[in-house]
């Protein structure tokens, strides 16, 4: 008989996931489910607003990647009301999400995901001198010497001593499954504190042109940020000097430190390569340059690949009521017309119906419903997205930089593009999309200083900004190429009031529960064929879900 | 024509002085008070310190709070201890479901045009009592300590502060303080339109000089002629 | 190194009595609410253990008070959890997973009863059984109310933990509630703002490290020292308001100039927060700072009191949506188109009962 584990609560994630997965009698794990155990409302709670308030409320779906959802809702406003925005805009917004993008995958990096692959106990053996040794032979990075890894290793042991781990406590230290020799295990814990430094840094470029990070602020038809090189209350040569050094300490740090970490971990690593899971992937694109209905003009393009295909990127229309549909077969909602069959978000709704267990449960019903994300799939298809889609599309229609960056990675590591479906190839993905963004964010900067040198200072479009400007009825589409990949706010306006309001969220898409047709989500899959070492302690399980970055709080909002 | 039959002084001195301070401050705080809700005067570009524009409309509005406040005490302590019968409100007794019986039904049976004679009242008539209550006492208490706790705001840890903080967390927040405020403001005008319909409407009706009363404190009771 | 010293040693080598620290730990668990019963606890664990355990739980939230969190430059994160305080169980920066963390929680309450300090992140769904936040099997509602029992004391972070927050606004589909609705039997502090700022989060934290006690909280239960004053108080606009020189749009040239945003539906006149003063990612900007208007977010119910751009929120009455201006108005003409009606009737009846009377 096949055993049931179940992984709940999942750490070093945004939200409430729950993982049940059914394993054969060699400990390969069968059928995986992925649940989301939260869900807010927030669809039902837009409903009858002012569509201008709309990007607030839905930020507020995630503070990990903040930002992203106030980019998708003011672009959706913006599409149904005919808004136009000001380059200024657009190239400042592009700089927020390109912030948002290294910040989120960084933090991602070090702070959710390396302790899947490092063992910090061990950490506890490492020969200060040769940590040294190696930090040098990877990387210029400063911070290297061996009295730098000596003080960190004596901090970590009295931290040990001491008998209180905090956020240590109880993790999978000496498991079979890690690999890392003590030394990069010392410098990892080393980057680990300086990236949680570090990552406080990038976001201030948020600050200055939203006013806060978390949560900063956007407005329908532009930015309220003012720009004036003459003002002192205004975006000035002070705030852009700011902005342009912590743009370069980024790609310094990206550069330096994450990229050799992430070669040097992953080298360790190179025969685990579980986690392919689904092999189809799908971009909206985004980072527009002129604006967002040009699709040649997205720096990160659009498009779908199916079966691992590179050589056919097929296109995505969003807006096509046909291709992307929402199904709740196994969700806890119903739809009105009958829950068997998908919804495209322009007609879809949200009403929840929890047929779960009562809590306290062991297991759920995973044949019947069980999470509360919805099912989204386009053209009946599951796909996954996030940056290893971003960077496969990239690469199969040539984009020249990124075939540049996979192929250093690759050539370090010494694997070829196939190593790239697998649960590492995701967190390498990650790793290059990184560089690839931390290099547009200096493009951006270029942009607004060449723009404002040519007196260029307008950051807003005040023409729809009445109601009473507005059609008495219509209906807008806004995405971005989130950090955990592509994201779709649909909005239906009536009365200049929301009439309806759809989110198709990234981690939706990934963390899916199985569609109408039975067909597994990238999650799900991803997991399937995964053999483990000490069932008791599913560190396996932890490496391939977090290589998704889950955001459920995103994924159910 | 009626003759002049009597002559009954009715308003004293501080009543009416009471009344002309309230009805000058109660104008002075709607105008304030709705110019501070939404300022449209747009002073030219130039250095903001120099400028005192909506400042300044703040400070009338406290100021005029102030004396409005003092002028309601001064009043409530009339009401209670002075020995004058027609601004005790002694008959006022809503409590009481007596009451609310024959003359509060009569009258407003007669606003109602439900019946051809007018109850006439030396003081004031029930229903105005009750409308005095409503509008005047228990609204100007509303503005005070509404009014009050948002200027305790202004100074944490005062005795303003001390003395009207409390109010604050019985609204939920400062937002919600405001908005009440903002709202009830809007019962004055209200109030002050049907008062005045009211007064000048008994004084054709009754014909009893009410409308000058409240200048001279003086009402006439009127007898009517005998039908031709 | 100080990781090693426990508060007993911290107090020796500053060269302190044991007196002095007898009279911290009794002093600290007065300000803790703890009985006196447990004062010798609360000695035997600061002598032993150094750091206070801090089961850091999460509820319907956005996780962005923990961003915020780590975002705070003085101190710094890293030095808050390897130094400061023991933060033994937080879902999104804990290494344990599934039943080992769990395990880590129960192990926390149970040696820890009555000193550890429970920090909570997010509303709790009160509907349904509150099967619209489930961790580890069992209900937030539950682990909450379990977590709660023998913590010494309980922080609330952000807007929604202290008032409520997004998911509890209009139509609140879970009934998400925040938690002074669930637990009523400790103290608890509040740290409103949707997030709020790192180092007010940090400040609260280190002001129990540091001087052994709880802030002193206001009538709203906020710590004083980050929410005794409005924004507005200490905004550097101010002057424009006082001036009444008013932003009428965005990017306009009173924009460009910094006018005050109190026309543009700022709600820093009746927001309690410190991001004026602080500001924001070490001091960079703050909402106002940046052009936009503040909307409110430290105060309860604030997403219920849009549009955002308005002074004054949109109200429903009798089934539309409305301003109180407009209820305001059309009561006065009301009471006008009332009193000129009253007023022909009162003629025509009284030309009726003139006639009566001649004949
Ligand atoms: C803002 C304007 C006004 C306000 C708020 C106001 C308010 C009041 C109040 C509170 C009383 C009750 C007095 C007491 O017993 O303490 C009163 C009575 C009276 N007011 Fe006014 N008043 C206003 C304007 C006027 C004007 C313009 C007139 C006439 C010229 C007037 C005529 C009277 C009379 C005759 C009474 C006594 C009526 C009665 O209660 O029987 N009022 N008013
Ligand atoms: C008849 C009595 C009053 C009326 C009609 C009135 C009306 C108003 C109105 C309409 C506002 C604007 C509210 C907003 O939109 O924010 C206001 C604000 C205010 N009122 Fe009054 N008010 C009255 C009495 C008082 C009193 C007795 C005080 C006591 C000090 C007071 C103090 C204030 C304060 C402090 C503000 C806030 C001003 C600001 O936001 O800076 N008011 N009032
Ligand atoms: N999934 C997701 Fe997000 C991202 N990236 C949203 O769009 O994290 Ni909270
Ligand atoms: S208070 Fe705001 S920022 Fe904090 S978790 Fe709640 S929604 Fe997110
Ligand atoms: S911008 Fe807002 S907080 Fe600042 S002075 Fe104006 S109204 Fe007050
Ligand atoms: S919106 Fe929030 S962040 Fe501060 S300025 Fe206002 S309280
Ligand atoms: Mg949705």
């Amino acid at each position: 008989m096949a055993k049931k584990i179940v992984v709940d609560p999942i750490p070093r994630i945004e939200g409430h996931l729950r993982i049940e997965a059914k394993m054969n009698d060699a400990n390969v794990i069968e059928e995986a489910y992925s649940t989301g155990t939260m869900w807010r409302g927030i669809e039902v709670i837009l409903k009858g607003r002012d569509p201008r308030d709309a990007w607030a409320f839905a930020e507020r779906i995630c503070g990990v990647c903040t930002t992203v959802h106030a980019l998708a809702s003011v672009r959706c406003v913006e599409d149904a009301l005919g808004i136009e925005i000001p380059a200024n805009a657009r190239i400042i917004r592009n700089l927020m999400a390109a912030t948002q993008q290294t910040q989120d995958h960084l933090v991602h990096f070090y702070h959710l995901h390396a302790l899947d692959w490092v063992d910090v106990v061990s950490a506890l053996k490492a020969d200060p001198a040769q940590a040294s040794a190696i930090a040098q032979s990877i990387s210029p990075w400063p911070k290297s010497s061996v009295g730098y890894f000596k003080d960190l290793q004596q901090r970590l042991v009295a931290f040990v001593e001491s008998g209180q781990l905090g956020i240590f406590s109880n993790g999978y230290w000496g498991h079979p499954a890690y690999k890392l020799p003590p030394e990069v295990n010392l410098i990892a814990v080393a980057h680990y504190l300086e990236a949680l430094d570090f990552q406080k840094e990038i976001v201030k470029i948020q600050t200055v042109f939203g006013g806060k990070n978390p949560h900063p602020n956007y407005v329908v038809g532009g930015m309220a940020c003012a720009i004036d090189p003459n003002s002192d209350t205004a975006i000035n040569i002070e705030r852009l000097n700011m902005i342009k050094k912590i743009i370069d300490e980024t790609q310094t740090f990206i550069d330096q430190v994450y990229i050799p970490d992430l070669i040097a971990i992953a080298g360790f690593y190179k025969e685990w390569l579980y986690g392919g899971g689904l092999g189809n992937f799908m971009s909206y694109g985004d980072f527009p340059e002129t604006n967002l209905n040009d699709f040649k003009s997205l720096l990160w393009p659009r498009g779908i690949i199916l079966n691992k295909d590179l050589s056919t990127v097929i296109d995505v229309d969003p807006r096509d009521m046909s291709q992307i549909k929402e199904e709740v077969g196994h969700s806890w909602y119903t739809y009105s017309k009958g829950s068997d069959k998908g919804l495209h978000p322009w007609e879809g709704e949200t009403k929840p119906n929890y047929t779960g267990p009562k809590p306290p449960f062991e297991f759920l019903d995973t044949d019947k419903q069980y999470s509360w994300l919805k099912t989204p799939r386009w053209k009946e298809q599951p796909v996954e997205v996030g940056p290893l889609a971003r960077v496969l599309i990239a690469y199969a229609k040539g984009d020249p930089m990124i075939k540049e960056t996979v192929g250093m990675v690759l050539g370090k590591l010494q694997v070829g593009p196939e190593a790239l479906f697998s649960t590492l190839g995701r967190t390498a993905a990650r790793g290059i999309e990184c560089k690839q963004t931390a290099g547009f964010m200096g493009h951006f900067y270029d942009q607004l200083v060449a723009n404002i040198k040519a007196g260029d200072y307008k950051t807003f479009n005040s023409e729809r900004w009445e109601p009473s400007t507005w059609p008495k009825e219509c209906k807008g589409f806004g995405y971005t190429e989130a950090p955990r990949g592509s994201l779709g706010h649909w909005i239906r306006i009536k009365d200049e009031k929301i009439d309806e309001y759809q989110i198709v969220v990234p981690s939706t898409w990934n963390a899916s529960p199985r569609d109408n047709r039975g067909n597994s989500g990238a999650y799900e899959a991803a997991l399937k064929g995964t053999p483990m070492v000490d069932p008791s302690k599913p560190l396996e399980i932890l490496r391939t879900v977090h290589s998704f970055d889950p955001c459920l709080a995103c994924a159910s909002h | 024509m009626g003759r002049l039959i009597e002559e009954i002084y009715v308003w004293r001195l501080p009543v009416r002085l009471y009344h002309w301070i309230n009805a000058f401050s109660i104008v002075a705080l709607v105008v304030t008070g709705l110019y501070i809700a939404s300022p449209v005067i747009n002073p030219p570009l130039g250095e903001a310190v120099w400028q005192h524009n909506f400042v300044m409309w703040r400070y009338v509005h406290y100021c005029v709070a102030f004396v409005f406040t003092g002028n309601f005490l001064y009043r409530m302590y009339y009401a209670l201890l002075s020995d004058d019968r027609y601004a005790k409100f002694g008959g006022f007794r809503p409590w009481s479901p007596a009451w609310w019986g024959k003359p509060f039904r009569e009258q407003v049976e007669s606003y109602l045009f439900l019946r051809q004679d007018e109850p006439n009242y030396v003081g004031h008539n029930p229903v105005a009592a009750l409308a005095h209550f409503i509008f005047i006492f228990c609204g100007s208490t509303f503005m005070i300590l509404t009014g009050m706790a948002m200027y305790a705001e202004n100074r944490p840890g005062s005795f303003m502060d001390a003395a009207f903080g409390w109010v604050l967390p019985l609204f939920g927040s400062s937002y919600n303080l405001h908005y009440a405020h903002h709202i009830a403001a809007w019962i004055f005008p209200f109030y002050v339109i049907v008062h005045l319909y009211a007064v000048f409407r008994h004084d054709i009706v009754d014909r009893t000089s009410v409308t000058s009363s409240i200048i001279t404190g003086y009402k006439h009771k009127v007898e009517d002629e005998a039908a031709a | 190194m100080p990781t090693k010293q426990t508060f007993a040693e911290v107090f020796q080598s500053r060269g302190l009595s044991r007196r002095d620290f007898l009279k911290f730990c009794s002093l600290t668990s007065v300000s803790l609410g703890l009985a006196p019963s447990l004062v010798p606890k609360v000695v035997h664990a600061m002598e032993t253990k150094p750091r206070t355990p801090v089961i850091w739980l999460h509820g319907l939230e956005c996780t962005c008070c923990t961003e915020s969190f780590i975002r705070s430059s003085h101190p710094i994160v890293g030095d808050m959890v390897m130094n400061m305080i023991s933060l033994d169980y937080d879902d999104t920066l804990s290494a344990a997973a599934g039943h080992q963390l769990e395990e880590v929680r129960k192990k926390i309450m149970k040696e820890y009863n009555g000193q550890y300090i429970l920090a909570v992140e997010g509303n709790v769904p009160t509907k349904d059984d509150g099967v619209y936040c489930m961790v580890g099997g069992d209900s937030f509602l539950n682990v909450l109310k379990e977590t709660a029992a023998g913590a010494a004391a309980v922080i609330a972070w952000g807007a929604c933990a202290s008032f409520g927050c997004v998911q509890n606004a209009d139509p609140n589909p879970t009934g998400a509630q925040p938690i002074d609705k669930i637990i009523k039997d400790k103290p608890i502090v509040k740290v409103p703002g949707c997030p709020p700022i790192a180092e007010v989060m940090t400040g609260v934290i280190t002001h129990v490290h540091t001087f052994g006690k709880l802030p002193e909280l206001d009538r709203m239960g906020r710590p004083k020292a980050f929410y005794s004053t409005r924004i507005h108080d200490k905004c550097y606009r101010r002057a424009f308001y006082d001036a009444g020189m008013f932003v009428r749009g965005f990017d306009e040239e009173s924009t460009r100039k910094g006018w005050c945003l109190y026309k543009m539906g700022c709600k820093g006149p009746t927001t309690y927060n410190s991001c004026s003063k602080i500001q924001w990612n070490e001091g960079t900007s703050f909402p106002i700072g940046s052009g936009h208007p503040c909307i409110g977010c430290s105060e309860p119910g604030f997403w219920d009191k849009g549009p955002f751009y308005t002074r004054l929120a949109d109200v429903s009455f009798l089934g539309t949506d409305t301003t109180a201006d407009k209820i305001g108005m059309v009561a006065v003409g009301a009471a006008a188109a009332g009193a000129a009606a009253h007023a022909a009737v009162t003629a025509v009846k009284k030309k009726q009962h003139d006639k009566e009377q001649e004949q």
